[in-house]
């Protein structure tokens, strides 16, 4: 039963069939084969429930906001900001790349979105300052990763939706190790240029009245920031009104800078659209897959196997990395997420982990996905933006920050309470 | 023929803004309720609810668009190294998988509104919506969404038979990475 699954379901993504596809014939499939039940019937039902899902409207509420943040030039602005802060440590413009993507990953969630951005107005510095390009684009590639991690997460939520874990805690729990990881990507830029001088450019001076007048560009996403996440943790708002009240005063931010426009509205909205109805059409077929394995008993099957193996919890542990960094390097995190939480996150519960580690366990290893070749999406953004040069030098640049990630995981694993100590604080 | 399948583009085009517009709706109702309710403590009732309806309309009326936009995600490693016949053959056989699971929905989808309307079930929250309002567009966008899958299946033999493959893979190909980074950015 095991075998026939990944068997239809590797053949399937390998034929290049639109992955919502691949898990609905993959759940119908199964059920036609293992189940005397008509599990199909019950698609509409389940599809209507999961499609009206409040939890879920922040995802769409998320993709506007940081659509409008993007459209409007306010993600620009900021980009020049914390050039001016961070600009003169070893590396320059590097750190301001990585802080960037932190922080417009903490006012949104699409890390393509994040990637595409910084890409746009960091790449023409490289020359003009004589950076290493691989590392400088490395560092692009891997920024983008972090919204992934620090909240609002998208894929945080669709971990909550699947696992039945709380929204809040998770993001709770994102916090620290999503600034860290951010911490450790600066960290590993500025041990590269002090053990190779010449990588790191021409340095930039900046007075601290230039550092002060850029505040300014640095409060919109700061603002929305505690708009978002403020409101949930002072119990204003539930995750999606959250959302809402983020959108809300990113439109207000907009009309303060003057590019609320019919125009960019109208580019919004195809924007989060397009987006959200390709995600959620996948998050449908998902829904449905796990409810047929599940019946199935394909997943009890799954943790009996692993549990019969007899390896202790951390040995079994080790593997799941092991398994999900090889095959990060072959699937495109959102199927991943989709594929691997329903099958995986069953297992590591049985043997004791915690729930709220596990997720952000796993958002590790999705960013990781992100940046590791032959298929990593960021790595092709980066690229695509740059329109010059080769692949590979992308792929050499975000080398470093694979490795940073690894260690990033390890840390997890030794001090599972990176993640655990602030919701525990709460909850 | 090509002209049916700008113009499904076009109508596709205009129900994702009816969509997003529902979106920024719920957007201003659902601030407007937490501000209310931790203000001035009262509720209006019922945003988390008629957003939940506005969303699952908002999406399926997106469906089709995201089709027409190949914005749905291929996993396209072993893809993009095939030869172009091959990478067609492989589009249609991927479009018609992904309707003909679209139809499964669509029929169950049906039979589910049918329901609602027989039995003029209303939803069990204090607002007792009658679920057959926000079911029907729903539906229609389900219904959308495969009759444009179908018109685009034929769209692109159209192309493939009469000597036009180009056109063919801008319909149902997967999309070139500068088409992609042209819409996520400005």
């Amino acid at each position: 039963m095991l075998a026939k699954t990944l068997f239809i379901l590797l053949g399937l993504i390998a034929l290049a069939v639109p992955v919502a596809a691949v898990l609905g014939w993959l759940g119908l499939t199964m059920q036609y084969l293992e189940s005397p039940m008509p599990l199909h019937r019950a698609i509409g039902d389940m599809v209507w429930q999961t499609g009206k899902d409040f939890l879920l409207v922040a995802i769409p509420m998320f993709i506007l906001l940081g659509e409008i943040l993007l459209r409007s030039g306010i993600a620009e602005k900021m980009y020049d900001g914390i050039v001016k802060w961070l600009g003169w440590l070893p590396g320059g413009l590097m750190h301001a790349n990585t802080g960037s993507c932190a922080l417009f990953a903490a006012t949104s969630g699409s890390s393509v979105a994040t990637a595409a951005t910084i890409g746009t107005v960091a790449i023409p510095q490289i020359e003009r300052r004589g950076y290493n390009e691989r590392l400088f684009l490395g560092t692009g590639a891997a920024g983008g990763t972090l919204g992934i991690l620090i909240p609002p997460s998208i894929n945080l939520i669709l971990y909550g939706l699947l696992t039945d874990t709380s929204v809040p805690e998770l993001y709770l729990a994102g916090f620290i190790p999503g600034f860290l990881l951010a911490a450790l990507f600066m960290a590993t830029v500025v041990a590269l240029c002090i053990l190779r001088p010449g990588w790191g450019g021409e340095p930039i001076t900046v007075t601290w009245a230039e550092r002060v007048a850029a505040l300014p560009s640095l409060l919109p996403p700061i603002g929305i920031f505690l708009v978002v996440v403020g409101s949930i943790y002072a119990g204003l708002a539930t995750p999606t009104e959250a959302a809402a009240l983020g959108v809300i005063a990113a439109l207000g931010l907009a009309a303060a800078n003057g590019t609320l426009t019919i125009a960019m509205l109208r580019d919004a909205i195809e924007g989060t659209m397009r987006t959200t109805s390709m995600i959620m059409l996948i998050i449908l077929a998902a829904v449905f897959l796990n409810f047929v394995l599940s019946v199935i008993g394909l997943t009890q099957a799954l943790a009996d196997f692993v549990t019969g193996l007899g390896m202790t919890p951390m040995q079994t542990m080790l593997v799941i990395v092991g398994v999900l960094l090889v095959i990060g390097c072959f699937m495109e995190t959102l199927s991943m997420l989709l594929t691997t939480a329903p099958l995986i996150a069953p297992i590591v519960f049985a043997l004791g982990f915690d729930p709220v580690w596990f997720g952000i366990l796993l958002m590790v290893l999705l960013e990781t996905a992100l940046i590791t070749p032959p298929i990593g999406i960021n790595l092709y953004v980066v690229q695509g933006v740059r329109e010059r040069g080769d692949l590979s030098d992308v792929m050499i640049g975000a080398a470093p920050f694979v490795v940073t990630m690894i260690a990033m995981l390890a840390l997890l694993l030794i001090f599972p309470d990176i993640a655990l100590w602030l919701p525990g604080i709460f909850y | 023929m090509f002209v049916f399948v700008n113009a499904m583009h076009g109508l596709s085009r205009v129900l994702v803004w009816i969509g997003g517009v529902l979106i920024l709706g719920s957007a201003v109702l659902v601030t407007v309720e937490v501000i209310l309710r931790k203000f001035f403590n009262v509720s209006i009732g019922g945003a988390d609810e008629i957003s939940g309806y506005a969303f699952a309309i908002a999406t399926s009326l997106g469906f089709a668009f995201a089709l027409v936009e190949r914005a749905h995600i291929r996993g396209d490693a072993l893809f993009v190294v095939l030869p172009r016949a091959a990478r067609l053959a492989l589009s249609f056989f991927g479009l018609a998988l992904l309707i003909g699971f679209a139809a499964v929905i669509g029929i169950q989808a049906f039979s589910l509104v049918s329901d609602t309307l027989e039995f003029g079930s209303r939803s069990i929250t204090p607002l007792r919506t009658p679920l057959a309002w926000p079911q029907i567009p729903w539906l229609s966008g389900w219904a959308f969404f495969i009759f444009c899958g179908i018109v685009l299946f034929i769209g692109a033999l159209y192309a493939v038979l009469t000597g036009a493959p180009d056109k063919a893979e801008k319909m149902i190909g997967v999309k070139t990475l500068d088409e992609q980074i042209q819409d996520e950015t400005v």
